[in-house]
């Protein structure tokens, strides 16, 4: 009996500060429950960063290159729309924040109005992917769609043949594109004027990443003098090129594509695509956030960063 | 044990008691705080949104007066709206440290854009008073988009916090029933734990009270020889436990004392038995020698006139014979110690020789061999020799025609004196010896001890842890041998 009572003491004994001692951990921890991944020293900076509500890769992966210089610099990024329909580039001037960056597809007068607002107060911002024009000097990122325009008739004078009839469809999609159309068109005319006569026709796909099926479609019914399709999306390009797999219709027209995916590198391999232009958006993201601290540090940043434009074809791959 | 509070047997059950109580109190606190806490956790993750919906309100419930003055210029729909606009930047919170929480940081913003909405509508009283209407409707649009900016901030934040909250909650759930299961499986523990303290506390109360019970059973019963109890660690019981193991000590001692007193006064009553004994003994022998005593003065005298007469009429031999008779005699009387010498023992011994030789001068040779320079070192009790002589003559050649010889021979082995009496007489039976040296108690005798058996009385008496003091050695035919053999070292024991 004596000897049970005395064993019943140990391990009850032992049991309760056990216990006591698990329950008091937990209470601890508790008040740092959900707040494990968060970072106790401030941010060097918040930016704000306006670009196209939109599911685009072009615009995630810009995100995404941004998002990746913002965590290694120390820097938090508050994302708006830059559409003025959201009213929210509206509110930009009040927002409490030591910089901008702007992603616009078009020259909205709104958007240009609050970037001169910005101007005036002297505070620190970078425009990526499409320039606009303002009376003051502004700090451009992106790809020079005059040369995206001159690779794209570069190909078209490799794949070289005989009559040139070009489609180039812009997209919803990617809206910068079809912003710079005019500065992509003269850049391909400026490289195929020596190449003799050739046509250029303009189409236009929605934000659906089917569209480019039924545009497909519609050239070979409609436009059947079309042997080259150029296009500005990457959604557009898989879809198209799937398309003329479906329709049998594989070397009847030339694609060229925009986008570095894996499925379109995969197309390129198969030569169901010829080509395709390649715009790094991440890169761009990644620049328009260095330029921007380096801007809100020094009060200066290079005037104008081209990401530059690359062409993947079946030989680079 | 000194007495002390502490140790003190109400002392002992207060803490007991208050011990086990306090851990329970203690414990069940501990529970409740511990739900308290997680009540307040579960409270506080709402706590932000429930002050972000109520300057959201504050908000709403601001733009009344302001467009009230605008509209109307009412003084007190001013005065309204500067409460409105002090209360609502009072309510604001100060600048914080910036977090890098994203919900955090738009949070702040949302605030800086509250303060500088407020700011516009101060900017567009001003610009009221100052009567510049284009200046104060295009600051009211502006506001307008600002606190509909403002409004759909505050639904992005709190949309973006609940669903925050809603992982936060799993985990948050995860780890209450972990609490609850600790604190359950401490609660349970602890009461057990508890409850054999108090068991343990009792058990230790009551053990030496079980001990004293069965200690009592066997004391009742007469086992005084039981171990002490052992002591608890409560004074008023140690008392008693003290006092009871002191009782039994002292119940043992007097027990032990009456038995050793008991002993003692058996040891004396034998002493005292065997000094009566001694002492009739010696009364026996005492009377025994004075009656003998009678006679021989009287023979003595008369074998004096016998020897004159003798030598008066000349007969030499006869008055020889008288003389020798008339030595032995005085031999017997004269000398009334206990132990004497050797010598005086040889000394008589030869003078009945001589008498016997008259008696027996053909068919008797006797023998005398002691050396020496042993008679006087040596010392043997009284006429113990004679009788042996004695008992051959009578007994040993009666009805024999052979020529007796009787031997009587001492000699001194390292610390033992041997005297021997041998003879080639008629021997005795084995039933007769075993007589002899087992005799009746002198106490038990009715008759008359004599020759031999008064010897071999005596020898035992003197000699008592000696169990060969004396021997025989006969056989039917074969004669007998009678040794006695003392021990020179020890001394007779005459008043033990």
């Amino acid at each position: 009996m004596k000897r049970h009572l005395f064993a019943g003491l140990v391990v009850f004994g032992l049991l309760s500060p056990a216990a006591l001692s698990i329950s008091i951990y937990l209470m601890v921890h508790l008040d740092s429950l959900g707040n494990a991944n968060h970072d106790s020293v401030p941010p060097r900076y918040i930016f704000a960063f306006y670009l196209p509500v939109n599911s685009s890769k072009y615009f995630l992966d810009i995100r995404k290159g941004a998002e990746l210089a913002a965590k290694e610099q120390h820097v938090v990024l508050t994302f708006h729309s830059v559409d003025p329909k959201d009213n929210e580039i509206q509110q930009a001037v009040f927002t409490d924040v030591q910089g901008y960056i702007f992603c616009p597809y078009n020259e909205d007068p709104i958007l240009i109005s609050q970037i001169e607002r910005i101007q005036k107060k002297r505070q620190p911002f970078v425009i990526i992917n499409h320039t606009i024009r303002t009376d003051k000097p502004i700090q451009f990122i992106g790809a020079n769609n005059y040369d995206v325009g001159k690779k794209m008739s570069q190909i078209v004078k490799k794949i070289g043949l005989s009559v040139t009839h070009i489609g180039i469809v812009y997209s919803q999609k990617n809206p910068g594109m079809f912003a710079d159309r005019e500065l992509i068109e003269l850049g391909m005319k400026n490289e195929l004027q020596e190449s003799g006569q050739f046509y250029l026709e303009r189409f236009e796909t929605s934000l659906n990443p089917l569209d480019a099926e039924a545009l497909i479609y519609r050239i070979i019914k409609q436009n059947p003098e079309i042997n080259y399709v150029i296009f500005t999306d990457s959604n557009d390009t898989i879809a198209a090129a799937q398309a003329l797999i479906d329709m049998n219709m594989v070397g009847r027209i030339q694609l060229i594509g925009f986008g570095n995916e894996q499925s379109i590198r995969e197309y390129i391999r198969k030569g169901v695509i010829s080509a395709s232009v390649v715009i790094n958006p991440e890169k761009i993201g990644y620049q328009a956030v260095k330029s921007l601290i380096e801007l809100s540090q020094s009060g200066f940043t290079s005037a104008a960063v081209d990401t530059g434009v690359e062409i993947v074809e079946k030989d680079t791959l | 044990m000194k007495k002390n509070i502490r140790n003190s047997f109400w002392m002992q059950m207060v803490l007991s008691i208050f011990g086990v109580f306090g851990l329970l109190v203690i414990s069940t606190a501990y529970i409740l705080y511990s739900t308290i806490q997680l009540q307040k956790y579960a409270d506080q993750s709402f706590q932000k949104e429930r002050y972000l919906k109520s300057i959201q309100e504050a908000l709403i419930t601001y733009q009344e007066p302001l467009l009230e003055y605008l509209s109307t210029r009412s003084s007190n729909a001013l005065a309204k709206h500067l409460v409105e606009s002090q209360n609502l930047r009072k309510r604001l919170p100060e600048k914080p440290q910036v977090s890098t929480e994203l919900n955090e940081i738009r949070e702040e913003q949302v605030y800086s854009l509250i303060r500088f909405f407020l700011d516009m509508a101060d900017n567009a009283v001003e610009q009221k008073r100052g009567r510049n209407i284009e200046g104060y409707i295009n600051l009211y649009a502006e506001m307008s988009s600002l606190l509909s900016y403002i409004n759909s901030e505050i639904e992005h934040i709190s949309t973006e916090r609940f669903k925050n909250q809603i992982d936060k909650y799993g985990s948050f759930i995860r780890y209450s029933q972990n609490i609850i299961l600790s604190n359950l499986l401490f609660i349970v523990s602890i009461s057990i734990f508890s409850v054999l303290l108090l068991m343990q506390s009792v058990q230790k109360m009551t053990e030496p009270m079980v001990h004293l019970s069965a200690m009592a059973t066997e004391i009742s019963s007469g086992n005084f020889m039981v171990d002490d109890i052992s002591f608890s660690s409560i004074y008023e019981i140690d008392h008693v436990i003290e006092a009871f193991n002191k009782m039994k000590r002292e119940i043992r001692q007097y027990i032990e004392e009456i038995r050793l007193q008991e002993t003692i006064k058996q040891e004396y009553m034998q002493e005292r038995m065997r000094n009566l004994k001694m002492e009739d003994l010696l009364r026996r022998m005492e009377t025994y020698t004075l009656q003998a005593q009678m006679n021989p003065h009287f023979l003595f005298n008369t074998l004096n006139t016998g020897m004159q007469l003798a030598i008066v009429e000349g007969a030499e031999k006869t008055a020889e014979f008288m003389e020798y008779l008339s030595l032995l005699f005085r031999h017997n009387i004269r000398n009334k110690d206990i132990i004497v010498p050797l010598r005086y023992e040889i000394e008589g011994i030869s003078y009945y020789f001589y008498i016997l030789k008259l008696r027996f001068p053909k068919n008797l040779k006797l023998v005398l061999d002691c050396p020496e320079e042993i008679q006087d070192i040596c010392k043997v009790p009284v006429s113990i020799l004679q009788p042996l002589v004695e008992n051959c003559i009578v007994h040993a050649f009666k009805n024999s025609d052979i020529q007796g010889i009787v031997e009587v021979r001492a000699e001194l082995n390292g610390k033992y004196l041997y005297l021997t009496v041998q003879d080639n007489g008629s021997g005795m039976t084995e039933e007769k010896i075993r007589q002899l040296l087992h005799p009746v108690p002198i106490e038990e005798t009715t008759y008359r001890v004599m020759g031999l058996e008064n010897v071999i009385q005596r020898l035992i008496f003197f000699y008592p842890e000696n169990p060969d003091v004396i021997t025989i050695e006969s056989s039917l035919g074969m004669g007998t041998k009678i040794q006695i053999c003392i021990d020179m070292e020890k001394e007779p024991c005459i008043a033990c």
